[in-house]
């Protein structure tokens, strides 16, 4: 599913990225890759500010649409 | 020839702060990412043949963005001596990523661990040692904020540089990959004896097309290159960008295993838990709007009020105007002179100084909030409601910076891909009240609001809403049509404000408004005395038969629809195009000459008794929201490249000014039964047309296929 | 003669402003928007 649907505080690994090789190639640089485990800490309306790597980063729904967890 | 040092790391890990230990320059230094968008240079304090150069926060070396572009070209292209790389360590692993591409490159690579002092509170372990030998470089312990280790550093890699030593990372790609890049290396001559070839290997295995460009390699060559791509592709099933970064990834786990000992991997951090109130689904908005109002009322009507008060009333009232006049008196000088340094220069510039001390407290609640980490926060909890009309999150950032000054905020937007987002941000971002057009909003408020809770901060709130009812409104027209830009923004770790990045900052603002006070406004001051103190014929004369006062007449009656048609408001207004404290200096001018030789309340009672409420209300927003400073016009036209966009921008910003002020003057005396047949009817139109504006449907294929005739 | 000194000393440091501005704007350093820690300053011609 994607990240926009996994349930907050729970930790969830990453199945794949979607979505055009630039923007995949800039989530990978950010930390977003296959088998990493990312917690989405907070969602609004789609939007969600995750945990991956020690940081927190937050991203649009568009965006967090093309992580599959 | 003298060393060059580039601070390269991640967005928000510390290079600027860094760097103005190291050069002790006072770069605006901000919490959140993308402060930095153009590299900056300074020479190394105690050392002058040391160039540090401070390069826009990146995640990695291909280029998505434009700071990335920037960053890489330079690094690659110009090669500076040695690179700091500053690593966030309590955020080790993604910071990692890009300094494993940076150690490519073959220029000496120093890092820098910084925030090592958030590390050891959180009780985690780095070993040093294992990690500088794992990366084959040079690591040293920072805390920029505190300023340990950035002269360490600073050294380490002045010695780095003049020996040029590479850097030799431990870490291996998979046999599969460094065989491939072995074979790349050596297969164009172009980089096989070049300092960064291993980078050059890596790009063009990833199929890099702006090195590809920048190489000129053959045709041949290339076949060759492709040939050992796909073999590799093939092999692992990934495409060969996937393939680096997983490697990369892969190498640095195992660096990070090797070296840094974690007390507790995953637990709530405190960070966490105060996001889960702040940036709660229900409570954000509230509580942003809060803490604003807060920010405003204390800063303009309560604790600042008090000082600006005092400085107004006491000193620019009762001690040195009195002061400076008697010593004048008492010398003999000649009355024109006295009027010029009394009323032209002590008012005029007194009255913009005498704001200084409600700027100073903004100042200090801004700067908190922005370095605490809050800010940062604001851009997400915004970005859900300007995605709604097509503008992203990102472009709340230059509207952030905006509240210090628009030229900068203007600026800022250059990190906005899309253009038509751009363009809007541009238009928008000055409706923001910066520093300058805070003496007004403190004035109206101080002087013609008393004891009024609302006044200051709604500026702020109106600001605010002028830029969401824009985008809404621009987004339906063609030029701006357009998908609102992803949003993706790494957000600081709260922290307690260091009191010397607030300081910094509140001082620089503090600065530049009494140096700015000093010059531009001065001189402006001093044309508005010359031109309301004499008429055509050069012969001193009251204020109501001067020269200003025959020009402003023409102008005036423009505004009287607005509630303020007197010349002496247009003619501020107008002035305020100069600089916005002029508006407040130009005021202080003109009032004062009427009330020749009273003290500085008595100027501000005069203000008050020739206006209503109401108008000054219409005043105040009308100035907020109208075209700003030459400055920031010049900021304006710059970023948009061309006069036509430029006018628009600027037209769209008075006639918006002009719109929502009449609607609010008219509306007002229509409650107090005065209803103007003509220009109530106009308002009561203009409403109906933002509502129709508002609510109309968004005609996407109108717009696509008018865009597909244009091209 | 207090009003030549006097005035002279004022419009002195007047020119001496003008003169520093436009300088300093023909360099770089300052547009007059006064905002000389901003990260574009010197950009600002």
């Amino acid at each position: 599913m994607p990240l926009t649907m996994a349930k907050t505080g729970e930790p969830n690994l990453i199945k794949k990225i979607t979505g055009k090789d630039e923007t995949r190639r800039f989530l990978e640089s950010l930390g977003f890759v296959v088998g990493e485990q990312v917690t989405v800490m907070s969602e609004i309306a789609g939007n969600v500010i995750c945990r991956i790597k020690d940081t927190r980063i937050a991203l649009d729904k568009s965006m967090a649409n093309r992580i599959i967890v | 020839m003298p060393i060059k040092i580039a601070l390269a790391g991640n967005p928000n890990s510390g290079k600027t702060t860094m760097f103005n230990h190291l050069t002790g320059s006072t770069q605006y230094v901000g919490n959140w990412p993308g402060v930095t968008v153009e590299k900056k240079e300074g020479r190394l304090k105690g050392d002058k043949d040391v160039i540090i150069q401070d390069l826009p926060g990146i995640y990695s070396l291909s280029p998505y963005t434009l700071e990335e572009v920037v960053s890489r070209n330079y690094l690659v292209n110009e090669m500076p001596d040695a690179i700091i790389n500053i690593v966030d360590a309590s955020n080790i692993e993604r910071n990692l990523y890009l300094t494993t591409q940076l150690l490519e490159i073959g220029v000496p690579v120093v890092i820098a661990l910084n925030m090592i002092d958030v590390v050891r509170k959180n009780g985690d372990v780095i070993d040093i040692k294992k990690l500088s030998e794992a990366l084959g470089c040079e690591v040293v312990e920072t805390a920029a904020v505190k300023g340990t280790g950035s002269k360490e550093v600073a050294a380490k890699a002045v010695v780095l540089a003049s020996k040029g030593t590479k850097p030799s990372p431990r870490y291996k790609f998979s046999d599969t990959v460094e065989a491939a890049l072995t074979e790349i290396e050596n297969l164009v001559d172009s980089i096989s004896n070049h300092r960064s070839r291993r980078f050059f290997a890596v790009k063009l295995f990833e199929r890099d097309e702006k090195i590809l460009e920048q190489l000129k390699l053959d045709e041949n060559t290339i076949n060759r290159i492709e040939e050992i791509i796909s073999k590799v592709e093939n092999e692992l099933d990934d495409d060969s960008e996937s393939i680096i970064t997983n490697e990369r990834y892969t190498c640095i786990s195992q660096v990070v295993e090797k070296s840094v000992h974690k007390k507790n991997k995953s637990r709530l951090t405190t960070s966490d838990k105060i996001d889960l109130v702040l940036t709660n689904r229900w409570l954000a908005l509230p509580i942003f709007a809060a803490i604003m109002f807060l920010v405003y009322y204390i800063s303009i009507t309560t604790v600042g009020g008090w000082a600006t008060d005092w400085v107004n009333d006491v000193l620019f009232g009762e001690i040195i105007p009195p002061a400076v006049e008697g010593f004048l008196v008492s010398v003999g000088c000649a009355d024109w002179l006295i009027s010029l340094i009394v009323d032209g220069i002590v008012g005029g510039v007194g009255a913009v100084l005498g704001f200084l001390p409600q700027m100073i407290v903004l100042f200090f609640c801004l700067s908190i909030l922005e370095d605490c980490g809050y800010m940062a926060r604001i851009a997400f909890i915004m970005d859900r409601i300007f995605r709604k009309f097509g503008l992203s999150g990102k472009s709340f950032i230059p509207m952030l910076v905006a509240t210090g000054c628009g030229v900068p905020g203007v600026m800022a937007s250059r990190t906005i891909e899309n253009e038509s987002d751009r363009r809007i941000t541009i238009m928008t971002t000055t409706f923001m009240p910066c520093s300058a057009k805070l003496p007004i909003i403190a004035l109206i408020a101080g002087a013609m609001f008393r004891d009024s809770a609302w006044v200051a901060p709604s500026a702020y709130f109106v600001g605010i809403a002028a830029i969401i009812v824009s985008g809404i409104i621009l987004k339906k027209f063609k030029g701006f049509i357009g998908d609102p830009a992803p949003f993706v923004m790494e957000l600081p770790k709260y922290h307690l404000p260091s009191p010397k990045t607030v300081s910094i900052h509140m001082f620089d603002r503090a600065k530049s408004f009494v140096k700015k006070a000093g010059t531009v406004i001065l001189l402006a001051c001093v044309g508005v005395w010359f031109l309301s103190s004499f008429n055509w014929t050069l012969t001193m004369v009251d204020a109501e038969n001067s020269i200003l006062a025959s020009l402003g007449k023409i102008i005036a009656p423009i505004f009287a629809p607005l509630g303020w048609g007197d010349w002496k408001s247009a003619v501020s207004t107008l002035n305020g195009l100069i600089a916005k404290e002029n508006v407040v200096g130009t005021f202080g001018v003109l009032y004062g000459v009427e009330e020749v030789s009273e003290n500085g309340a008595e100027v501000w009672a005069a203000l008050q008794a020739s206006y209503t409420q109401l108008a000054a209300y219409s005043f105040l927003i009308f100035n907020l929201l109208c075209a700003p400073c030459f400055a920031a016009i010049g900021a304006i036209r710059r970023e948009m490249g061309n006069a036509k966009w430029t006018l628009i921008a600027l037209g769209y910003q008075t006639g918006l000014a002009y719109a929502v002020s009449l609607i609010i003057y008219q509306f007002g005396m229509m409650f107090t039964g005065n209803f103007s047949v003509i220009f109530g009817t106009l308002a009561i139109i203009l409403v109906a047309a933002f509502v129709y504006l508002l609510f109309k449907p968004v005609n996407k294929h109108e717009g696509l296929t008018r865009k597909a005739m244009a091209s | 003669m207090a009003t030549f000194i006097i005035g002279a000393i004022v419009f002195g440091i007047l020119a001496l402003i003008s003169i520093n501005l436009y300088k300093n704007r023909k360099k770089g350093t300052t547009c007059g928007c006064g905002c000389e820690g901003c990260p574009s300053a010197n950009r600002c011609k």
